[in-house]
């Protein structure tokens, strides 16, 4: 067979510009390179990754399923190549944040439980995307999506540490503004044996409502407002030395990250009040199962 | 080795068809009354009678999820589930047929509910008739086993899936002697799977993407349907390979006795055809096909035993169908799917010769018995029966 020289993300992908999905995947698959299989349900990438006979992944097999089954048809896919011993293939689940936080956390669920050897990342979007923006489990507190007109009034599900739960061997969040975090990450995960679980906040520019060039920026501010941490749970216990922001670190006002984006504009100055407090006691209730001692947020209610 | 006779259930008949394809993968979820194909299947694993792998799912969905899964790498899959999670798994189901895959799956017959329902009847596998899987309704323990096997063969010729169906407890968990064969016999039927198209790296090609073009859709949608119509072909082929290998005959599409002199034929499918076949043995007015086929619907097959009777000197007065499944509004499926296939016989082509009456009736739901006698009074009944409506015996029929 011919070598195949192809980039692991090529050109003609169908995203939009400035979706952090797409850039998401390139920086994955090119950490992952060779031997992997790719499970994709019902999500963006769906679309991404090519109609008609075409694929942006010229070196990675695909399978596309339903929107559930994310984690059954990896683990179903892992077991049948671990009966012809091809075990040097990684399995690996991508899925939105409805297929995984919402519809798919069952199948999830069961195959965190069993510890399948998988590899499961969740690109968080915060809402379904692909069918035009409606609220998700993941949809951040405030945000404006087309079923929660009046802005979303619940807290996003803390997913990472749902997945902890199940006494997995890795789970982490990264952002797309750290790309060599991202990729160490990546790296690392493969070499763990076990199920693996890695979320990656992902801009989404239609959802999000922002100028397509601010999606690096967001996925920067996202986490040094705290509002989306980065951290490693590594056999249940959360890594203080790679969290992001530092635990001793400042955070800076949700305002700044909230005000770049359509789908928050709507809030008013108690709204965002209400939001700085939450995220300052998440940080704490965070810093606390660290086993550290929070620092001062006083600062960011002034 | 020689074959072994083993009095067995339905259930231990289906799992001991599992392990003679020498399935590699069996995602697993129980449910009353397949539970025990599970069991069994756990056991022979469990016991190194079977080089697989069992996945604890945690449900009926993912169970065919996990299907898919192993299925498109390139092994052989197998499940067992039953009416409610049948109906779970109705997505997969389908996704199955078109992403083209072999797997091969046991259902032991439930009625569904509600209300909560737990004895036999057709109306699980009813649901998921238009899906695009091959469906065999089996009559015995033995038969249920012989035909996994020829399942497997057929699906994996064809590249559409199969259900293996037979009636909860009634087969599922009735003993019967059942012929065994060895493991060497059945290797000789069925080779190992090799499939064309499997997820490699080394061959990184892209399962079930978008398809965007309407007329592609289509298109892929036509070959499922025609491909699914060289069944009859392969299934014919399958069965005369089976006799020769196992030297027992099998049944793949349909049998049937005495239809070339009988004023009455009955058609029907399962366990009640047995009963039938009993009757009829006491009753030469009485003539019988059993559907065992009934994904793709073997039309060709029924209208060839029929049309005979157009040039018969004996008249061929009535067709009795029973359906043990209702579709509300409707009639039976059976009924439906007979009427249909027979609007396309000339009765006339003979002035002498006259349409014989087509007559439906629903019975068994929810397991509630069929016995010889029921066959006679409704033998009886269809003397005199108009046949315009489908007839729900027993008590709250239109037959008290």
């Amino acid at each position: 067979m011919k070598e195949n020289t192809a980039p692991h993300l090529a050109p003609g992908h169908s995203a939009c510009v400035g979706c952090g999905a797409a850039l998401a995947m390139k920086l994955v698959v090119e950490a992952l390179g060779e031997n992997i299989i790719l499970v994709i349900p019902a999500c963006c990438w769906t679309i991404i990754e090519g109609a008609n006979l075409c694929s942006c992944l010229p070196k990675t097999p695909v399978i596309h399923t339903a929107f559930e089954t994310t984690a059954a048809v990896a683990t179903g896919i892992k077991t049948g190549l671990e009966m012809q011993d091809r075990n040097e293939i990684d399995v690996v689940g991508w899925a939105g944040d409805g297929g995984t936080f919402d519809i798919g956390i069952q199948a999830l669920s069961s195959a965190a439980e069993k510890n399948v050897n998988i590899l499961y990342f969740c690109y968080d979007n915060e809402a379904y995307m692909n069918t035009g923006v409606q609220r998700s489990g993941a949809t951040p507190c405030g945000a404006r999506t087309t079923t929660t007109p009046g802005g979303n009034i619940l807290w996003k599900k803390n997913m990472p540490e749902i997945v902890a739960a199940h006494r997995v061997p890795y789970v982490a969040t990264v952002s797309l503004a750290w790309p060599e975090d991202l990729q160490k990450k990546v790296v690392k995960a493969r070499t763990i044996k076990g199920f693996r679980y890695i979320q990656i906040c992902s801009p989404c520019p239609a959802g999000w409502k922002y100028e397509p060039r601010y999606a690096i920026k967001l996925a920067r501010l996202a986490v040094e407002t705290g509002i989306y941490p980065v951290f490693e749970i590594i056999d249940g216990k959360i890594i203080v030395e790679t969290m992001k922001p530092k635990p001793e670190a400042k955070l800076k006002p949700i305002a700044e990250y909230l005000n770049l984006q359509g789908r928050f504009r709507h809030l008013k100055e108690a709204d965002i009040k209400e939001i700085q407090k939450r995220i300052i006691e998440e940080r704490i209730s965070l810093l606390k199962k660290a086993g550290l001692e929070p620092p001062d947020f006083s600062y960011l209610m002034n | 080795m020689k074959n072994k006779i083993l009095y067995i259930s339905g259930n231990v008949a289906a799992a001991l068809g599992a392990k003679l394809a020498r399935v590699q993968v069996a995602p697993i979820y129980p449910i009353t009354p397949a539970t025990t194909v599970s069991e069994k299947i756990s056991d022979l694993i469990g016991n190194n009678k079977l080089k697989a792998k069992i996945i604890y799912v945690e449900s009926e969905h993912s169970a065919m999820a996990a299907c898919i899964g192993a299925a498109t790498t390139g092994v052989r899959a197998f499940t067992a589930t039953s009416s409610q999670g049948l109906l779970l798994m109705n997505e997969m189901i389908h996704w199955a047929a078109g992403a083209r895959l072999p797997i091969v799956m046991a259902v032991a017959n439930r009625a569904l509910c509600a209300p909560w329902a737990l004895w036999a009847d057709h109306n699980d596998t009813m649901s998921v008739k238009d899906a695009g899987w091959l469906q065999f309704y089996c009559t015995s323990a033995q038969e249920v086993m012989d035909t996994i096997l020829l399942a497997y063969k057929i699906s994996e010729q064809a590249l559409i899936p199969s259900m293996v169906i037979y009636e909860g407890f009634l087969v599922s968990h009735t003993y019967e002697p059942v012929i065994v064969p060895s493991q060497e016999e059945a290797d000789q039927f069925l080779p190992p799977l090799s499939p064309k198209f499997k997820l490699d790296p080394k061959n990184p090609l892209s399962f079930g993407t978008i398809v965007m073009m309407p007329d592609y859709a289509a298109q892929l949608r036509y070959r499922q349907n025609n491909d699914m119509l060289t069944v009859f072909q392969k299934s014919e082929e399958a069965a005369r390979e089976f006799e020769s290998v196992f030297e027992r005959s099998l049944t793949a599409i349909v049998e049937s006795r005495n239809t070339k002199t009988a004023q009455t034929i009955f058609l029907s499918m399962g366990t009640v055809a047995d009963t039938i076949k009993e009757t009829a043995e006491k009753n030469p007015d009485i003539g019988w096909i059993r559907i065992k086929m009934f994904r793709p619907f073997p039309c060709q097959q029924i209208q060839k035993i029929l049309f005979d009777r157009v040039w018969d000197d004996f008249p061929l007065e009535r067709i009795v169908i029973l359906d043990r499944n209702l579709s509300c509004g409707q009639g039976g499926h059976l009924w439906q799917e007979i009427r249909s296939s027979l609007y396309d016989i000339n009765w006339h082509c003979n002035p002498y010769c006259n349409r014989p009456k087509i007559l439906g009736y629903v019975a068994g739901l929810n397991g509630d018995d069929i016995t010889p006698t029921t066959i006679e009074e409704i033998f009886k009944h269809s003397r005199t029966a108009p046949d315009e409506d489908p007839i729900l015996w027993g008590k709250g029929g239109n037959v008290a």
